[in-house]
């Protein structure tokens, strides 16, 4: 690694290593303000031997040369530092997926502090979790056994137990789960965190060359706990990443490498802090990773086996056959596992026609819904509180803003209390490439986010409530900066779209009618969102959504509401207002 | 940017210089040397049989005592077992459990600490080459790169362990559906050409008479899981790489090789493909069915090595995106598609500000398109 000094970072390139692409970008200084200027993005491993990595960061190296015009390089190697010409770079960061993912079982009995931390640390050390947390009840209905075929496929290589109070039913059943991990016979360690007998008896409970180590949590704080086994596991991390030809990339690195989750979540909780915004991050590139942040509170959903690429079979055929609710076509489960099926095996392929758009869009929302899921089971009033969904660069490659708009409001599927979700994309990835900055100058991280970031889609206003569809919902109107006003009508169970450029502001005043709500206000009161609150504009508009939550409940014709929403958000269906300006 | 995967050649080749790599299961003590020529049934390498070993969870399935499960095998460990025979047997209450062999092979052992049961396929601890040709490199215990010289067909799935023998097609026509009703004896040793897809029924019997291999257009996955046996809710589990697996599908025990050409579905064979196969009627074939599309890239392939040319200088040209060149689009919604290259590969950015690769091809009816340079392949 190579150490830089702060003051002197003019220019770096942040690498984003990912198991099938991955991405180089080069960010400056530019008019005092640290700027992204490129990015180039690529096979991970191009050619053969399809082992060695050097060749597919060579080729991103060269794209970012032929992009900026720039010399980057000196005999395949980034020249560092930046000389007076400009060529070269001060800094060489890398974040990563590239590593397969650590497999934990985290075995729960009783209830403990630690569980919430540790759950928490193993996500950012980019682990696959099989978390199972044993019943207290007298009849287990043979609790131990049903987990077994699932650990058997899950091959855990390490194995957490964590004992905590009024675990006494409990214990024996997990005793005989790490039984049957040990004997699955890929578990290599385990972490015994109790106290007592229990600690004794859980040590007892593996078998096999399973190595066991306890930690006492009447003696260690929670958080201390979950940050040792975390360092832990980044130790594993890394030293999977430390191949030959990774090491011969990485060594002129400038720090230690970070996941790509972990990157995220922390620019998503940067913007909770610095805007004071609740704010929901949705990624999948891969693998899937959700991140969810309000104030000094936040957790994140990892699922590194599932995305759309390599790993769209990490989905379930329910999962999949549920995402018929979601096209604007009819399709069949059948129809839609082939798909899939045929993704998996050539999963470079870029969706080109509407329905592959379509289908991709609406697997999207399945993998977002899982990881949201498993949010809402650790914060259980988070997503109702959001104000902010930011999507990845995965809502940008379908050059459909409306639609992605659309993919993350049906992702969050709840009626926010304030009744208003501003929608972002993160187009180009660097919400990881500017959390990778973070760890060596949060300034600089600070200053791409502010200028490059994020791209406004739009703001959604929710109205909630009993619905008839087809029945006036609510009626409004917007008032524009420029002094004009327009008056729209919403009917249940549809969508309007409200033309407000990007950098535009407007004040809406909403008239729901007696049954309806603007999100959790009392319904049939009008709500003027103004000053504070004023709608900002984007590339979609501003959606006023009175579609019925849940929305993913089935019905006849879904298919055809379904294309009047869509048709709706990319303006295939005429707005009922047009600007005069 | 790599057009085809995985390396830069067409999906058909004739008489071309064809490069192997064979990955070494476990290690193993590598026999040979970067420029030795070996012949088909050279020995690789040998490797320690526990690591081609199966592991069975006997104490496990039987309910007992990992310390009890060697006194329930039907014969002792050193034995040998067939496919689907008993390996042992345990009581319960009114009910006999038994546990099955999943593979024909021998048993090693039976760990006393777990219960569980390894088995090693028979012959295994050998590693053969499969294909006669010259040894490029040898990587460590990893791999061995061989060359030969040959035809070859790149499939895009495929299941089974790597097989040899003749080819024979069956199907009059590349988008038939093969039935049972076409499967005869005289299959035997055979990698069988059957047209689109395969019935369950067609794939079991064709494993009953004894052919080695079937190659198809598509696989439909009811129907491939069907004819292994795999019953299961969640139809993607199958086809996920797991933990440990080298390739898709690796543990699945199927006693025929099998080979899809274009994907899943009721997918017709590629017609240049199809004609290709009907060229080597009755030619000797090895089949060769690792896939994987994370980390290595494997693809699955029917090579028939041409001995004669071993010697000889064959091309060695890489695929070559001119104008004029046919390829397909492989892209989901017009899957298989024959098309032309009308132009030059070239950058553009896309509505989101993303570079892309992008072609034009021009399509049967006349008319031009361009697409992203991911979603065609050069068949020939």
């Amino acid at each position: 690694m190579v150490d830089v000094k702060e003051e002197s970072i003019e220019s770096l390139v942040v690498a984003d290593f990912g198991r099938g692409l991955s991405r180089a970008y080069l960010l400056e200084q530019v008019a005092g303000s640290f700027r992204f200027v490129a990015k180039a993005e690529g096979r991970t491993t191009t050619d053969l031997p399809h082992e060695d990595l050097t060749i597919g960061w060579q080729h991103l190296l060269r794209q970012l040369e032929w992009l900026t015009g720039r010399e980057l390089t000196t005999r395949d190697r980034l020249t560092m530092p930046q000389v007076n010409s400009g060529d070269g770079v001060d800094a060489l960061l890398v974040c990563s997926t590239l590593a397969e993912p650590v497999r934990v079982a985290v075995l729960e009995a009783g209830t403990s502090p630690v569980t919430g931390p540790l759950l928490d640390s193993l996500k950012r050390a980019n682990t696959r979790v099989f978390h199972v947390a044993a019943p207290s009840g007298r009849k287990d209905g043979g609790w131990a056994a049903s987990q077994m075929e699932a650990l058997r496929s899950f091959l855990p290589e390490m194995a957490i137990m964590v004992v905590g109070g009024n675990s006494a039913e409990a214990l024996p059943r997990i005793h005989q789960v790490a039984k049957g991990a040990s004997l699955v016979g890929s578990l290599l360690r385990a972490v015994v965190i109790a106290e007592g007998p229990a600690q004794e008896q859980s040590v007892g409970a593996f078998q096999g060359k399973t190595k066991v180590r306890t930690v006492s949590p009447a003696v260690r704080l929670p958080n201390e706990i979950a940050n040792e086994i975390e360092r832990e596991l980044m130790e594993a991390f890394r030293a999977r990443l430390n191949t030959p030809d990774f090491a011969e990339v990485t060594k002129d690195a400038s720090r230690g490498v970070i996941s790509r989750a972990h990157a995220v979540d922390l620019v998503n909780r940067f913007i909770a802090r610095a805007f004071s915004r609740r704010v929901l991050t949705i990624g999948i590139d891969d693998g899937m990773h959700v991140h969810w942040a309000n104030g000094d509170q936040g957790t994140m959903a990892t699922a590194p086996n599932v995305d759309l690429a390599g790993f769209i079979t990490g989905l379930g055929s329910r999962e999949v056959a549920e995402a018929t609710l979601w096209l604007p076509f009819e399709a069949t489960e059948d129809e839609l596992i082939t798909w899939v099926l045929n993704r998996s095996i050539r999963p470079w392929t870029l969706p080109d026609s509407p329905r592959d758009k379509a289908i991709e869009q609406a697997l999207a929302r399945q993998i977002i819904r899982r990881g949201l899921a498993e949010i809402s089971r650790s914060q259980p009033m988070a997503l109702n509180g959001v104000d902010l969904v930011i999507g990845g660069p995965i809502f940008a490659r379908w050059n459909q803003p409306g639609a992605a708009a659309l993919a993350l409001l049906d992702s969050v599927d709840v009626v926010p209390n304030d009744g208003v979700l501003d929608l972002a994309i993160d187009q180009d990835g660097l919400m990881a490439v500017a959390g990778t900055i973070g760890t060596i100058e949060p300034a600089l991280a600070s200053s791409v986010f502010e200028f490059d970031t994020l791209i406004h889609l739009g703001s959604a206003v929710i109205i909630g409530g009993s619905t008839h569809d087809g029945e006036l919902a609510c009626r409004g109107e917007i008032h524009y900066e420029t002094g004009e006003m327009a008056q729209f009508t919403v009917l249940a169970g549809g969508l309007e779209v409200l033309p407000l450029r990007a950098g535009e502001t407007a004040t809406l005043v909403l008239r729901p009618e007696r049954k309806y709500s603007v999100g959790g206000h009392p319904t049939g009161k009008t709500v003027t969102l103004a000053d504070e609150r004023k709608i900002i504009g984007g590339s979609v508009g501003v959606i006023i959504d009175a579609r019925s939550r849940s929305l993913s409940t089935p019905g006849s014709g879904r298919h055809v509401k379904v294309k009047q929403w869509l048709d709706a958000v990319t303006g295939a269906k005429a707005p009922t207002i047009r600007r005069q300006s | 940017m790599n057009v085809n995967f995985p390396n830069r050649e067409p999906v058909l080749v004739r008489n071309h210089e064809i490069r192997i790599v064979r990955r070494l299961p476990g290690g193993g003590d590598v026999k040979i040397r970067a420029g030795e020529r070996i012949a088909a049934d050279h020995i690789l390498a040998r490797t320690d049989p526990t690591s081609a070993a199966v592991k069975i969870a006997i104490s496990d399935q039987l309910g007992v005592a990992p310390q009890e499960a060697v006194k329930n095998l039907l014969r002792p460990v050193g034995s040998t077992f067939g496919v689907g025979e008993a390996l042992a047997r345990s009581r319960k209450g009114l009910r006999n459990v038994v546990v099955a062999s999943p593979i024909a092979g021998t048993l090693l052992s039976v760990d006393n600490d777990t219960g569980m049961a390894h088995m090693t396929p028979s012959g295994g601890g050998e590693f053969r080459s499969m294909v006669a040709g010259d040894v490029e490199f040898v990587d460590g215990k990893h791999s061995v790169s061989i060359r030969t010289v040959g035809s070859r067909l790149f499939g895009i799935i495929g299941l089974g362990s790597p097989v040899t023998g003749e080819i024979r097609v069956v199907a009059s026509a590349p988008n038939e559906e093969f039935q049972a009703s076409k499967v005869s004896a005289d299959l035997a040793g055979k990698i069988v050409v059957g047209g689109s897809w395969a019935t369950a029924a067609a794939i079991k019997k064709l494993a009953e008479v004894g052919a080695v291999g079937l190659i198809t257009g598509g696989f439909i996955d009811r129907e491939v899981l069907a004819s292994l046996g795999v019953a299961t809710d969640d139809r993607l589990s199958a086809w996920r790489l797991k933990p440990n697996d080298q390739s898709i599908g690796e543990e699945f025990r199927s006693g025929i090789a099998m080979m899809a050409t274009e994907g899943f579905g009721p997918l017709a064979i590629n017609q240049q493909a199809f004609d290709f196969l009907r060229e080597l009627n009755g030619a000797r074939a090895v089949l060769f069915t690792s896939t994987r599309v994370i980390g290595y890239l494997a693809r699955p392939q029917l090579i028939v090595v041409n001995e004669d040319l071993l010697d000889d200088d064959a091309p060695t040209g890489n695929a070559m995106l001119a104008p004029g060149t046919s390829v397909r689009l492989i892209d989901q919604n017009a899957l298989g598609q024959r098309v032309e290259v009308a132009g030059a590969p070239k950058r553009a950015r896309r509505g989101d500000g993303n570079m892309i690769e992008v072609i034009e091809i021009q399509l049967a009816n006349g008319q031009y398109k361009t697409v992203p340079l991911a979603n065609i392949e050069i068949v020939a």
